[in-house]
């Protein structure tokens, strides 16, 4: 193997698979990256063996094709402090030893037989979706912090997809909340389906995305176990998370005492002020709407308190609808969906201090987010 | 010994038998459990396919074992309860080739001495069952009765004659979840036998003795651990003997807090052996965060001349001829089992739990919370150095050795703190008028946390964080068992949790301050966490196990603004110069020290 290519290139393809590799594992190849040249092109991929694998094209001046892996860890490092300048890639077939050079700095890496690398499944199904990248991304950002870290529960670490003739509902819930996000199809999807798949990989597809030129086409295989989405540069494999979803519908309460509908950059401003309060206490926020009357208009008071510093208290004006209202939540789960939330005024629906409270964005029907509030002295 | 003054020295006398027959049960018989296992093993050595142990109130109250065993022959009943008889020995030849689990003939002998029993015995072949009752040490009743076949046997008011070791038992929770944890290591042993356990008429446990060693695991960890364990077979043979290792073990994702979860068996014996868990914990080397164990299940099957199982009373040590064979082998079996996985093949897996590890975490020697304890130095505590800031500590070390640092109060307050960053990811670095203050940040969040939840769970409302949807949550047998035991500390803290069936239970809401994490992952870990929670005793042990699970950890990187609330909360505390474990929470250097470490005057 004997290629040329641009060190920006070359470092941002590495930085995106590497997000694949596993932090350890007992398959020492795992820790490495494989390096495939033909026909004008560098393919990288890297895997975890498991659950992801990330593949990265990059446009090279191929001289002799072939294929190596390296550790991911020292070449990316490596090629990360190199110039902005072109990079030559000679291997010794023989010793597996690839010496790298650019501008004036030459290393020599060694490498592992490209034959042992883990294969990555192809990932072929009839039904492949094509969806607009910057769509995608913000229905990702809308749901994936949402998932469940642990997975003490497997289903919930995912997002579930259901795929209908027009649109992708895409749902992920940790215990606590809930977040339900409809993505429009233009084009359609042939066929109705559903997956689970896991928040992890959809994190780094929406790290992949704004590069992304063309849509993306999403393809499930038929023994629907493994996702593939590709952006036309780069791809993304994932293992499907197999199980039943919970039926999340009945967990969106139908109807509500009282709407508070606010600024978004308010209420996370004032959210944020009170959480700093709230976070050496258990992050608990406490909401009280009062609606207005005749003069005066409807206030939402965010207040935290932590026995020992003191407190917080902020005022931001309302437009409530019902009666008065008292709810206290975790600040994180108010903060993580107020970040995603792309409208100017987001109405929060109650019914009870313990009953579940739903956000909207005013405006935007796609999105709803259910988060259970907690139980507190008031 | 005190003679009275002007009395003769008693003549030295042998003991009465039943005297005699009682200091040997206290060697056997410890506890309920004890009981539990020598009435397994004899169960199994008579070739049971199914063997029930009910206990209650610990066991203490009563034990019941049934198998469907051989049985024994009627004429030869009144021999099985005399001390040294058994059927599984003949000559002292055999003693160095011991194929059954019992051998000594001591098992029914002991038991007899500790407490009352009833036996009923049936060989299938004969038409009527036999029946033994003792009582007191003696026997009652000597005749017929009738039963199935097999042998039933039942222990009541264990130790009622021997108060000295009645004082010495557990509560019955905790008596009810040994005899579980020995239970369960049977029934992972033999997974060709189906055991049942019963506790107070709950069932704990239940496999179905199919033969499947990962359907026995998962009835006693849950479905999803077994899944995935790796299957082990390694045989090694050389001059120097024999030895094979089969099993099932953890791939590196799975591992536990505790070493409870690895099951290690020597010719199908449990066995607790430092060295041999030692070699499993070998192959993992590096594999595993720090100060988290393997789990699995490792069959050891060595010669019966290769083993002396003569070595221990209750026969939980054993002895291999060949010991370095056998430690190598089970190194090797392990780690060639962990090289073969994950099967790079993409099959279906259950996502990893790396998040879910906790950093290791260096305890001192116990200490009850609240008693004054030295203020740590630099120079006295070498073990809160790591290796890898070694210049670090010596510099610290050469700082002290000249200069100790005065003494202060336990209880006052701290001066305030000014954040300046963090070491390590573990330890802040902070100043204050009077110098420079080290700060562990575990320790000092777990004393932050643990006056915040007694002061919580004193005001009888405890906040608490409800699940949108309750989530029935599958528990091992013995935090099942801890759980019941626990049912109003855990309401106490905010956990509000419902019984389903079996070893179930349904979660509704989780303590506030566990809300950051997965609602059944806050629920274990704070019962893992409770249960190696040996130091502190009573409402203490329960709100310090709190307070260790929801504290950030050592590794935990803390942004300035969180390092600032940590340290301000911890101002604010009652006694911030320790944990609840007695763990110092800070070190200070005075701004004197420094002046003097750098010649300053």
């Amino acid at each position: 193997m004997r290629v040329a290519c641009q060190q920006d290139q070359l470092h941002r393809g590495l930085s995106a698979v590497s997000r694949a590799v596993p932090a350890r594992s007992v398959l020492p190849i795992t820790q490495h990256v494989l390096v495939e040249a033909d026909e004008g092109r560098i393919k990288l991929s890297a895997t975890d063996a498991e659950t992801i694998a990330i593949t990265y094209t990059i446009p090279a001046t191929v001289a002799q094709s072939g294929a190596i892996t390296m550790p991911s860890r020292l070449l990316s490092d490596f090629v990360a402090t190199l110039p902005r300048d072109e990079i030559e890639m000679n291997l010794a077939e023989r010793s597996r030893q690839v010496s790298l050079s650019c501008a004036r700095n030459a290393a020599s890496i060694g490498g592992m037989d490209p034959d042992e690398f883990p294969p990555i499944p192809p990932v072929e199904g009839s039904g492949a979706i094509a969806i607009e990248a910057d769509r995608l991304r913000q229905a990702l950002d809308h749901v994936v912090f949402a998932a469940a870290t642990d997975d003490s529960r497997p289903v919930l670490t995912g997002v579930h997809f259901a795929i209908g003739a027009a649109s992708i509902r895409l749902a992920a819930a940790d215990g606590f909340r809930l977040a339900v996000y409809e993505l429009e199809l233009p084009a359609g999807a042939p066929q109705e389906r559903e997956v689970i798949v896991p928040a992890r990989a959809l994190g780094e597809l929406a790290r992949l995305l704004p590069e992304a030129e063309q849509p993306v086409t999403m393809t499930v295989n038929a023994a629907q176990t493994q996702v593939l989405f590709d952006l036309g540069h780069a791809t993304l494999v994932a293992n499907l998370i197999q199980g039943t979803f919970p039926n999340y519908q009945q967990l969106i309460p139908a109807s509500s005492a009282t709407r508070t509908e606010v600024s978004v950059g308010e209420f996370r401003q004032e959210t944020r002020l009170a959480s700093v309060f709230a976070r050496d206490g258990s992050g608990i926020v406490r909401l009280t709407a009062t609606p207005g009357d005749a003069g005066s208009p409807g206030r939402l008071l965010v207040t935290a308190r932590a026995e020992e510093v003191g407190n917080n208290e902020g005022e931001i004006d309302a437009i409530i609808a019902g009666e008065e209202a008292k709810i206290a939540f975790n600040s994180r789960y108010l903060i993580e969906v107020l970040n995603v939330i792309t409208t100017d005024r987001v109405a929060i629906e109650t019914s009870s201090p313990s009953a579940p409270g739903v956000l909207r964005p005013v405006g935007d029907d796609r999105y709803v987010h259910v988060v259970m509030p907690m139980f507190v002295q008031w | 010994m005190s003679v009275p003054a002007g009395a003769a020295w008693p003549r030295i006398r042998l003991l009465p038998p039943e005297v005699a027959a009682r200091i040997a049960a206290g060697e056997v018989i410890e506890r309920p459990a004890s009981v539990v296992k020598e009435l397994i093993e004899n169960a199994l050595d008579a070739g049971a396919r199914t063997v029930e142990v009910a206990i209650e109130g610990g066991g203490c109250e009563r034990i019941r074992v049934r198998d469907d065993g051989c049985g024994i022959p009627a004429d030869q009943l009144a021999d099985a309860f005399e001390r040294h008889a058994t059927s599984k020995l003949r000559d002292e030849h055999d003693l160095f080739a011991v194929r059954t689990l019992g051998f000594r003939g001591e098992a029914l002998a002991a038991i007899v001495a500790a407490g009352d029993v009833e036996l009923v015995t049936r060989p299938a072949a004969d038409p009527v069952a036999a029946l033994a009752r003792y009582r007191d040490g003696r026997r009652e009743r000597l005749g017929g009765a009738g039963a199935a076949a097999g042998t039933s046997i039942e222990v009541r008011d264990l130790f009622a004659a021997l108060p000295a070791r009645r004082r010495f038992l557990r509560a019955p929770q905790a008596e009810a979840r040994a005899v579980a944890q020995v239970v369960q290591a049977y029934a992972l042993a033999r997974p060709d036998v189906s055991f049942r356990l019963s506790v107070d008429g709950r069932a704990a446990l239940v496999t179905d003795g199919a033969g499947d060693a990962r359907a026995a695991f998962a009835a006693v960890h849950g479905e999803a651990r077994a899944r995935a364990l790796l299957a082990v077979d390694h045989e090694r043979a050389g001059e120097d003997g024999r030895v094979r290792v089969q099993g099932l073990v953890g791939p590196p994702a799975e591992h536990q807090a505790s070493r409870r979860a690895l099951y290690l068996f020597a010719n199908g014996r449990s066995v607790v052996s430092r060295p041999l868990t030692h070699a499993v914990e070998e192959a993992y080397h590096a594999l595993l965060p720090a100060g988290r164990h393997p789990i699995g299940i490792l069959q050891i099957e060595v010669p019966p001349d290769e083993i002396d199982v003569n070595v221990h009373p209750t026969k939980a040590e054993v002895r291999f001829r060949h010991e370095r064979l056998v430690y190598a082998a089970l190194a090797t079996a392990v780690r060639e089992t962990l090289r073969g996985a994950p099967a790079p093949g993409w099959t279906p897996a259950v996502p990893g739990d790396q998040q879910r590890w906790e950093a290791a975490r260096v305890l001192l020697a116990p200490r009850p919370a609240g008693l004054p304890v030295a203020r740590p130095s630099f120079g006295v505590s070498p073990e809160g150095s790591r290796p890898d800031v070694e210049g670090h500590a010596s510099v610290a070390g050469d700082m002290a050795a000249g200069h100790g640092q005065e003494p202060l109060p336990l209880s006052e307050r701290l001066p305030a703190l000014r954040a300046l960053g963090q070491v390590d990811a573990t330890y802040l670095v902070a100043e204050a008028p009077d110098g420079l203050y080290l700060v562990d940040q575990h320790a000092a969040h777990e004393r932050v946390l643990y006056e915040r939840i007694a002061a919580a769970r004193a005001s009888g409302r405890p906040e608490r964080q409800p699940l949108l949807a309750p989530v029935v949550v599958a528990l091992p047998v013995a935090q099942a068992l801890l759980v019941g035991q626990q049912e109003e500390a855990l309401a106490a803290f905010g956990f509000e949790l419902d019984a389903a069936d079996g070893r179930a239970v349904i979660v509704r809401a989780v303590p506030a301050v566990l809300a950051d994490r997965d609602p059944a992952a806050a629920l274990l870990a704070y019962l893992d966490r409770f249960e190696r929670e040996t130091r502190l005793s009573g409402p203490d042990r329960a709100v310090a196990s709190l307070a260790c699970r929801a504290a950030v950890m050592a590794g935990d990187r803390l942004d300035l603004e969180q390092q600032r609330a940590l340290l301000r909360a911890l101002e604010a505390t009652e006694t911030p110069q320790t944990c609840p474990h007695g763990r110092p929470t800070l070190l200070h250097v005075s701004s004197e020290a420094l002046a003097r470490s750098f010649g300053r005057r």
